[in-house]
């Protein structure tokens, strides 16, 4: 009789724990960010000085200050402008009204003597609460970005080195073939 | 039997890692402490054959001793030609395998013909 109550006091707990979860998340996840994703493509031994916007939204109704920062092997090429500031109180995470915004430029600057590679990393923005004001826990929001330089190609061998290729599938597949003969001619 | 599977397993090997080397650059741009992936996955197929040459030293000396020579110089030749971009080392590289799979071909006949020989003298004598 001990194990259904065991088994009913878990699944009360785990009910509880999910609800709290659910609670928690809509309470932190104060701030929108888009776009999610950034790509970008570039040629090798191109230069490049881009702007990127990205959106920030405040849909909690306190108001909270944001802390930008880039991390992974991006964080070389990128620079946030603003990187802190604060958004006004917003409407509530299920009102229609427009939610205040800020946009955030960020500065991607690629030098000329890269080699061809691919960068990744994160644009991380950190939810804290503004002075004097109270937040139950702090939230951060990311951006992914992806930048490749240029295009790893395929290798174009010579045709000596391709014809050696086909030489030691003939040789592998021929000791194959006069072994097992030998091997028949033996029995 | 032993070092002839040997051989042929690590020709495929060998085969596949020259393959991936010409439609996969991709793979071997990742570098662990500081070195590109070329030399472990060299290093990884050389040991394969380190290792058969290994356990059959009794079958035949010359392909065992053989083989352990050809493993750090296919290895480095391996690494060679990825990061220096030079193919005449990737051709020393394809090289061993073919040696490998002569000598072990024509191994018995030999083997046949200075048995043959051997008995003939005694023989005589």
């Amino acid at each position: 009789m001990r194990k259904p109550l065991k088994k009913d006091k878990l699944r009360k707990i785990i009910v509880c724990m999910l609800l709290m979860e659910i609670f928690l998340v809509s309470s932190v996840k104060a701030i929108g960010v888009g776009p999610t994703r950034i790509e970008m493509k570039i040629e090798k031994g191109e230069e490049v000085l881009e702007t990127r916007n990205i959106q920030l939204l405040n849909s909690d109704t306190n108001p909270i200050h944001i802390t930008g920062s880039v991390t992974g092997p991006i964080a070389q090429f990128i620079t946030l402008e603003p990187n802190e500031f604060n958004l006004p109180a917003g409407p509530g995470a299920h009102s229609q009204e427009p939610r205040p915004y800020q946009y955030v430029k960020a500065v991607i600057r690629v030098p000329r003597e890269l080699p061809e590679n691919q960068y990744t990393g994160e644009i991380l923005f950190t939810q804290s609460p503004v002075e004097g004001g109270v937040l139950g826990a702090s939230a951060q929001i990311g951006v992914r970005v992806t930048l490749t330089i240029g295009e790893i190609a395929e290798a174009v061998f010579p045709v000596y080195i391709n014809a050696m290729i086909v030489l030691l599938i003939i040789l592998l597949v021929g000791s194959i073939f006069i072994t097992y003969r030998r091997k028949r001619k033996k029995k | 039997m032993k070092i002839k599977v040997g051989i042929w397993i690590y020709a495929i090997l060998c085969l596949a890692l020259v393959l991936t080397y010409r439609y996969y650059t991709d793979m071997f741009v990742p570098k662990i402490s500081g070195y590109n992936l070329s030399l472990w996955y060299a290093l990884g197929i050389n040991i394969v054959l380190l290792g058969f040459s290994v356990i059959s030293f009794r079958e035949s000396k010359l392909l065992s001793l053989l083989g352990i020579i050809l493993v750090p110089l296919s290895t480095y030749f391996f690494y060679r030609s990825w990061t220096d971009f030079n193919y005449d080392f990737l051709a020393g590289f394809l090289a061993m395998p073919m040696i490998l799979l002569i000598l072990g071909t024509i191994r018995k006949p030999i083997e046949k013909q200075s048995l043959v020989k051997t008995l003939s003298k005694l023989e005589q004598s």
